[in-house]
């Protein structure tokens, strides 16, 4: 690989991680950021399941689209291959975490299948497309924006836990201080803003 | 003709994939939870004021408590 071609490889995975962050950035997939933040546990169980689901369904998608989809002229079919995709590798992970991780199950819950419809996950692959990346910068892209989904949902969970104990005003105790320390990490990911052009 | 190879060819493409989500979906609702699997607790020996597990306050918490 060229020199070249590495610092764009790692500056697309700093981006998609910090910058463009897909949570406090994009606003995507803030269902499961609310939902299995409670518990630092379940946040990690989530995050790195994420992880696998956007890696592999980018790794899976990017072939199929120009291979298949562009060359038999049905590039139109992009979307629902992708939910097909996703749909079917939730599914694998849900068949693995039952089977190795039952405990990590239970606290997933609804959740887990929820990931078919995360539109995190949907929302990076389209893009790879829409942007036309090589797959070097596609695979770059996915790794990027679901290490930064893991970091801010397991940051988040740990500042909820922290939230737990301290003295919260009975109104706004649960998810209402919840969003506002949601609203104040996205301020702070501003920062990143403009760190970055790829 | 043209727009027929494409239609065939989508729906083979539909087919294929949804084919793949089903046999998935079937072996995921066939594999059972082990039983007795609880939800993750959280860690009961953390200082309830603090959330620190190695709090310097734990022990005399505790003991307040007991």
């Amino acid at each position: 690989m060229e020199m070249n071609a590495a610092v764009t490889f790692i500056l697309a995975i700093i981006s998609g991680m910090l910058v463009d962050n897909v949570l406090l950035s994009r606003f995507y997939g803030c269902c499961s950021f609310i939902g299995v933040s409670k518990k630092v546990e379940s946040a990690v169980g989530m995050g790195i399941a994420v992880v696998f689901v956007i890696i592999f369904a980018s790794l899976i998608c990017w072939p199929i689209y120009n291979f298949i989809l562009v060359p038999l002229d049905i590039a139109f079919m992009d979307t629902i291959t992708y939910i097909l995709v996703i749909a079917s590798l939730v599914q694998f992970i849900a068949i693995v975490i039952k089977k190795y991780m039952p405990k990590l199950y239970n606290s997933l819950g609804i959740y887990l299948p929820l990931i078919t419809t995360n539109c995190a996950v949907l929302g990076v692959v389209q893009a790879n497309t829409d942007m036309e990346y090589s797959f070097a910068l596609s695979m770059a892209s996915a790794i990027g924006t679901s290490l930064g989904f893991l970091l801010v949902i397991v940051v988040f969970a740990c500042i909820r836990n922290r939230l737990d104990s301290c003295a919260v005003p009975k109104c706004l105790k649960g998810t209402p201080i919840a969003l506002i320390t949601a609203s104040l990490m996205s301020i702070a990911f501003l920062g990143f803003l403009g760190m970055i052009t790829l | 003709m043209e727009i027929f190879l494409r239609v065939l060819f989508s729906i083979i493409i539909f087919v294929v994939l949804f084919v793949v989500f089903v046999v998935l979906y079937r072996i995921n609702k066939k594999t059972k939870v082990p039983k007795g699997a609880r939800e993750l607790e959280r860690n009961e020996f953390a200082c309830s004021h603090c959330g620190h597990a190695d709090c310097k306050y734990f022990k005399a918490d505790k003991k307040e408590e007991k």
